[in-house]
């Protein structure tokens, strides 16, 4: 750790250490290195804790006494604490801005900024609920989100982005079991996990060409593998819902287009191993569904028709997975390539 | 640009975005207050809710009277409208029509009022479909018969209280 050493040179700078020490000083400092990193990992860790655990506290201890403060002390409470998050970025921004130039990633700064995202979030709830006008739920987490994008961009937090990430989906969903809606061959039922993939599917591009392009504001490696994560499971489940129904073949038919999609981008355009891998799994799991209910209409033994259906899962994952190994190896092989 | 202006303008950002915000959110609770002060009163009367759904932890479902003729009244899924309705001397609503848009006040009779009504997937969506209070106080609040409401100038409500079969605030 770098830090180690520069203090080390700044107390050399005040006299504090001898010349002839310096020599024994800094080979100290390199050696408590590993303890360094494994102090700062547990300090980052509990700070988080401690600002997650606050911003629960704040939350559970006005839902308690709901009756005990008045309307105006519990805006009080949570519209002081909303300063005190923001005053703390000032203080520990200000700290830090020799040291972290960027004040990027999982800073002292940042932790306040994810405090600040909770009381704006808990501001927005306790005003929608101390005035109970009825207004549709899906609008409080859309006006969340939009408050949290600036403050994830500026931290290029991980934490914040994917805070980001989860509000956006649930305002989603909230949307679309508000305003039921149909477009083209999907129906109400599974409009929304078609949005739901999309959306997701455009975020990880997003994240993946500001990480190419060096943007390390939106350096979010949890959120990236997470929105891919979410839009193949919402793949899946349409995909399933598909094979189960076969009532409509056009529907069933933009799965299969839109897995061959993912699997060409993430195979030849961005050669990405995890996508490629979700892809593989998310097609077994739609073929085990569609097979089943070939397997099982007018079946006499339903029995043996588990052991070709067991057999069959069996044999796909471990192609795949010999199959993924190897593409592994080849996106090595190519990264290197570029290295040399 | 030097780590120092760096810092200051994310400290700038994020400064001018907290008081931006506070200035919203009170700006919004100052016209809440004004609208519960000055707002006309309209009382609903609640219709029964299945007791077994009644109470629901720490929240009562609502379930208004008026929401039975405003159903009948159209069959759109999803629809933005007013229910028209006078109000009689205790100021409990009766329902009189639907209108699509707001109409002037020069429109309405006299203790004639709009209230802002929303369908949703054929449900009727009328001010707030559930009163929150404190956890064991659902025995109290079970005689609830009338939701008292404050309307504004464009027909919306806020619920200020409910009251008891004797209109007495509960």
């Amino acid at each position: 750790m770098s830090n180690l050493r520069e203090q080390v040179w700044r107390w050399y700078e005040q006299g504090k250490i001898a010349a002839e020490e310096m020599p024994k000083a800094l080979k100290l400092a390199g050696q408590s290195q590993a303890d360094v990193e494994w102090q700062q990992k547990i300090e980052q860790l509990l700070l988080w804790l401690g600002v997650l655990l606050l911003a629960a506290g704040v939350i559970i201890f006005l839902a308690f006494n709901w009756q005990d403060f008045g309307k105006f002390g519990k805006f009080a409470l949570v519209q002081a604490l909303l300063l005190i998050c923001s005053f703390s970025y000032t203080w520990f921004r200000w700290q830090e801005r020799d040291s972290l130039v960027d004040g990027l990633g999982a800073t002292k700064a940042n932790s306040a900024l994810l405090g600040l995202s909770f009381m704006i979030g808990a501001l927005l709830a306790l005003v929608g609920q101390t005035y109970q006008t009825g207004a549709d739920p899906w609008q409080l987490f859309a006006i969340w989100s939009l408050c949290l994008l600036p403050l994830a961009w500026l931290s290029g937090f991980d934490l914040l982005w994917l805070k980001l990430l989860l509000l956006l989906n649930v305002s989603v969903v909230l949307y679309f079991s508000t305003w039921p809606q149909a477009l083209w061959w999907f129906g109400f039922d599974i409009f929304p996990l078609v949005v739901i993939s999309v959306c997701n599917g455009l975020s990880y591009l997003f994240f993946y060409g500001a990480t190419a392009l060096g943007l390390t504001r939106c350096n979010a490696p949890i959120t990236q593998a997470l929105t891919m994560v979410t839009a193949l499971s919402a793949l899946t489940w349409y995909g399933c819902w598909q094979a189960a129904d076969m009532t409509n073949k056009a529907s069933f038919t933009f799965y299969w287009l839109y897995a061959l999609t993912v699997f060409i981008l993430s195979r030849f355009v961005l050669q990405q191993l995890f996508p490629l891998a979700l892809v593989c799994f998310s097609v077994i799991a739609v073929s085990t569904v569609w097979l089943a209910t070939k397997l099982f209409v007018g079946a006499n033994n339903g029995v043996y028709m588990f052991l070709l259906l067991s057999l069959y899962v069996i044999g796909v994952t471990t192609m795949a997975s010999v199959w993924l190994t190897k593409a592994r190896g080849l996106f090595h092989g190519a990264q290197a390539d570029q290295e040399a | 640009m030097t780590s120092i202006n760096r810092a200051k303008w994310n400290i700038a950002l994020v400064a001018v975005l907290s008081a931006s915000l506070l200035i919203l959110v009170n700006w919004d609770i100052f016209t809440r207050e004004a609208w519960l002060a000055k707002g006309d009163v309209v009382r609903l009367k609640l219709a029964p809710v299945d007791p077994r759904s009644l109470m629901q932890g720490d929240y009562m479902t609502l379930n208004y009277e008026i929401m039975a003729p405003i159903r009948s009244s159209t069959t759109e899924q999803n629809l933005d409208a007013y229910v028209r309705v006078k109000r009689d001397p205790d100021l409990v609503a009766q329902y009189i029509g639907v209108e699509t848009r707001y109409l002037d006040s020069t429109a309405l009779a006299e203790n004639e009022l709009l209230l802002q009504v929303r369908v949703r997937g054929g449900q009727v969506k009328l001010a707030t479909n559930a009163y929150f209070f404190e956890e064991g106080k659902g025995k109290h609040f079970a005689a609830a018969k009338y939701g008292e409401f404050r309307v504004n100038h464009k027909g919306e409500l806020l619920l200020d209280a409910l009251l008891d079969q004797y209109l007495q605030k509960l």
